[in-house]
């Protein structure tokens, strides 16, 4: 199968807050194609964020070339054109939402290319139901969960059609069950054709996506399967993020002189491998 | 906790004046504001008064409600009552104290004003009891665009007033939690001078004001994300609509208007 | 200092459409030096009955009893509401001063401390949470926010108080800052402080906590070691609650028909486990 094209391409991408000294992003060469689903990575101070912003042309870069959905962002037009295939959601599920109302709120995106009414109407409602929360339409937002913001605020960007979406710690400030469902639904739309980028510092969700980068101090310093990645444990704690459980029982396993490998990820695996060494004597 | 707070006085329905185009509202309460200027006598006040229960029959609204958005403004009705029948100039002297004086005109005046003032509350009092903040924003948004050519920031404006509505809620939500925490490091909110209050005011306005800035930027930002670019080239989910209905209304409102010049003219009950 | 939950109820919007029951006859008792994990769904009533704790809340009935006072009736509220900290779930909200040592220094003060006295319970608050000195005449709002918690913490142990309630301590942060502060609440407990924290973390009740208290639909539905409440691996699950991967493990292979202790439920305790019994694998090997 040939590869797809690239959803994102950055080359050479600089960028510098006007008050820093030092560059946020310094140098980073990325491509992401469509329909991929990348996880990044990085701790607090990162520029993790900061790159997210770039990927929607929030952030135009300080030197080097964007490039969206094959189209350089060079002005102010462009990055309109960006956000249009590129939606972003964003960690404070209430400092996302503009509308008293749920369905005002999942239009505004739409009202602001401005579709017609009822092709907003539609696209509105196509949205809520497909993130299950249709009954909530007339609601007030301030009387929803977080997880359930979140999910209103995720209407809000597939109702405008994008080719891809951001998410920048979406889940950070959820509860494990609403950080669960959403991650699922990032998958979800992924799977239908949505190429998903998900910046996170849980390691679990990043192990779930196909491949993911670690951004620390503004440079790419790792990248790979998540399998690849988490292998090299040690050198993922200097990054300051910790590797998922399992891969952390493979590897003390390993260190200790048992024979096992440290690219294990899930409880399954690390079932059926321990199984195996156990009943193997 | 904030499951039942009501923004504004909105009191939700489906009635024909609920249903009526905002902008037909905001409109028809000028048309009867200008009514009660208009209006020279307790006649034209007795209309008036009449047009306002049946408006309040139709929108299902209880006269409790209607009544309550006089609280806030009945130390000036009383303060108007009070001036006019004092200071009124008049020959048909009933006391006099001083340069305080009551004469008839004056008790008439003191009524008229007092009587006035209640009518113009309660009448705009329907807009609001019957149109949600958000419609309110929408017709008045609509009403202003022409201005928008000659600079006027209509729609800056009206999104500014929803955002202030969406986080109304939110910012009570983070008074409440900013005081919790500050009373759980020992502040005291309650207790002291008045000056000794205001400034331990302080460790809950400060974090407030951080928060409502962060929150702003954020919000910004979130909203350049969904391509928000101002006014321009901006559509609506659901724009307003004139309907037949509108028409009704109007044709309701001129009559009225009709009728007060009418009994100004006869004259009957004029002061 | 012992803590006493005596049949603690509390309803939300009592006669009114939204009633609800957040707390409902909860009772139990803290004692000396313990570190309590209270966890449960959201919703379940865990901020509610901790807010308690220190009388922000009144309840609709029950009591609770500081060393024997009930610390609603008791005239003294508001000096035993001092020996209980409260650090809310995103702290560093609170933070308002213009200075990281001033903001510290706010709670001492508030309990009439002299100056000296403030700063210098101030400065051992910041050196207990791991603050340079570098960072204590700068503005909070310039520290990263992991520091920023760090100094709100600071902030309400300035106050010394001898049981201290957290609400999500580590939420929001990085896996660093995660280990960060669960490191010093540790020390704190090491300190001699009876600890009581609210986390959504399996892994990290379970690695921190000597007992565990869980909450369902405002009601007290189990309360015991980790070990006795981690064993209960299915009705833990029914609310929606996810064991520590550690103690899933272990129970799937005992399912399988291994020998091994499935009574473990840290990661480090399975590490040591699973060596044990893997060890003469290797050297069969």
């Amino acid at each position: 199968m040939p590869d797809k094209p690239f959803a994102i391409d950055l080359k050479g991408v600089s960028y510098k807050y006007e008050s820093a000294d030092s560059p946020a992003l310094d140098n980073i060469d990325l491509q992401v194609r469509q329909g991929e689903m990348l996880a990044v990575l990085g701790r607090n101070g990162s520029g993790k964020s900061t790159l997210g912003k770039l990927f929607n042309a929030l952030y135009l870069p300080t030197s080097g070339s964007a490039c969206v959905m094959g189209k350089e962002i060079k002005s102010e037009d462009d990055a309109y054109s960006a956000r249009r295939h590129c939606g972003m959601v964003f960690q404070d599920p209430d400092n996302q939402m503009v509308a008293t109302i749920v369905e005002e709120d999942v239009a505004f995106g739409c009202e602001n290319l401005g579709l017609p009414p009822e092709e907003i109407r539609a696209r509105v409602s196509d949205a809520l139901s497909t993130v299950g929360m249709e009954q909530y339409a007339k609601s007030a937002p301030h009387m929803l969960s977080g997880g359930q913001k979140q999910r209103i605020a995720i209407a809000g960007v597939v109702a405008m059609h994008p080719d891809i979406i951001v998410f920048d710690e979406s889940t950070s400030m959820l509860d494990p069950s609403g950080r669960e469902d959403i991650f699922d639904l990032a998958v979800r739309l992924n799977s239908e054709g949505v190429t998903v980028i998900w910046i996170t510092h849980f390691m679990e969700e990043a192990a779930r996506c196909r491949r993911l980068v670690i951004i620390d101090g503004g440079k790419i310093a790792l990248e790979g399967s998540p399998r690849q990645v988490f292998s090299d444990v040690k050198r993922v704690k200097q990054l300051g993020l910790e590797v998922p459980d399992m891969t952390y029982l493979a590897w003390s396993l390993r260190e200790a002189g048992i024979d096992i490998s440290t690219d294990i990820l899930t409880m399954d695996e690390m079932e059926a491998k321990l199984w195996d060494l156990m009943s193997g004597t | 906790m904030l499951n039942n707070i009501t923004l504004g006085q909105y009191f939700p329905g489906d009635s024909f004046i609920h249903r009526l185009d905002p902008r037909t509202k905001i409109l028809l309460t000028i048309m009867f504001l200008v009514c009660v200027f208009l209006s020279r006598g307790f006649l034209g006040f007795g209309l008036i008064v009449a047009f306002i229960f049946l408006c309040a029959r139709v929108a299902k609204i209880q006269l409790k409600f209607l009544f309550r958005g006089l609280k806030p403004i009945a130390i000036i009705v009383i303060i108007t009552f009070l001036l006019n029948l004092f200071m009124t100039p008049g020959d048909d002297l009933l006391w006099k104290w001083g340069i305080l004086s009551v004469s008839v005109q004056g008790i008439k005046n003191a009524l008229f004003m007092a009587f006035r003032l209640i009518l113009l509350v309660t009448g705009t009092q329907l807009l609001t009891l019957t149109t949600s903040p958000i419609r309110l924003t929408d017709g008045l948004e609509s009403l202003f665009s022409p201005l928008s050519r000659i600079g006027f920031p209509a729609h800056e404006l009206a999104m500014m007033m929803s955002i202030a509505l969406r986080f109304i809620p939110t910012l009570i939500e983070e008074t409440q939690k900013i005081t919790r925490a500050q009373k759980a490091r020992g502040a005291d909110f309650e207790s002291g001078s008045l000056i000794k209050r205001a400034k331990a005011l302080l460790p809950l306005l400060v974090p407030l004001f951080v928060s409502a800035f962060r929150r702003a930027d954020e919000l910004a930002m979130a909203m350049e994300a969904r391509c928000y670019r101002g006014g321009k080239g901006r559509t609506k989910m659901n724009p307003l609509k004139y309907a037949k209905s509108d028409l009704v209304a109007f044709l309701c409102l001129a009559a009225l208007v009709v009728l007060i010049v009418l009994t100004n003219k006869s004259g009957i009950g004029v002061i | 200092m012992g803590l006493d939950v005596r049949h603690l109820t509390y309803v939300y919007n009592p006669g009114t459409p939204f009633e609800t029951k957040a707390v409902d006859d909860v009772s139990f008792e803290v004692h000396d030096g313990e570190f309590i994990g209270i966890i449960g769904h959201t919703g379940s009533g865990k901020s509610t009955l901790i807010q308690h704790f220190n009388a922000l809340i009144e309840p609709t009935s029950g009591s609770v009893l500081v060393d024997g006072e009930d610390i609603f009736a008791s005239k003294s509220r508001a000096a035993l509401r001092r020996r209980v900290g409260l650090v809310f779930q995103y702290p560093e909200y609170q933070l308002f001063e213009e200075t990281v040592l001033k903001d510290v220094c706010f709670g001492p003060k508030n309990m009439g401390k002299a100056e000296g006295e403030c700063a210098s319970a101030a400065r051992e608050a910041l050196r207990l949470v791991g603050l340079n000195e570098d960072t204590w005449e700068k503005s909070p709002f310039e520290l990263s926010g992991g520091q920023q918690r760090r100094a709100a913490l600071a902030g309400v142990l300035a106050m010394q108080p001898e049981v201290l309630i957290l609400d999500e301590p580590a939420a929001g942060l990085d896996p660093s800052g995660r280990k960060e502060i669960l490191d010093i609440i540790k020390r704190i407990h090491l300190k001699g402080t009876t600890v009581i924290m609210v986390s959504h973390s399996m892994d990290d009740v379970a690695r921190l906590c000597g007992r565990i208290i869980v909450m369902e639909k405002g009601r007290k539905a189990m309360d015991g070691t980790p070990a006795e409440v981690f064993s209960r691996v299915e009705e833990l699950e029914k609310m929606g609650l996810k064991p520590p991967s550690a103690a899933l493990l272990a129970k799937r292979l005992k399912a399988r028909g291994t020998d091994i202790d499935d009574s473990v439920y840290t990661l480090a305790g399975l590490i040591d486990e699973l060596k044990n019994k893997l060890g003469g694998i290797k050297q069969g090997a």
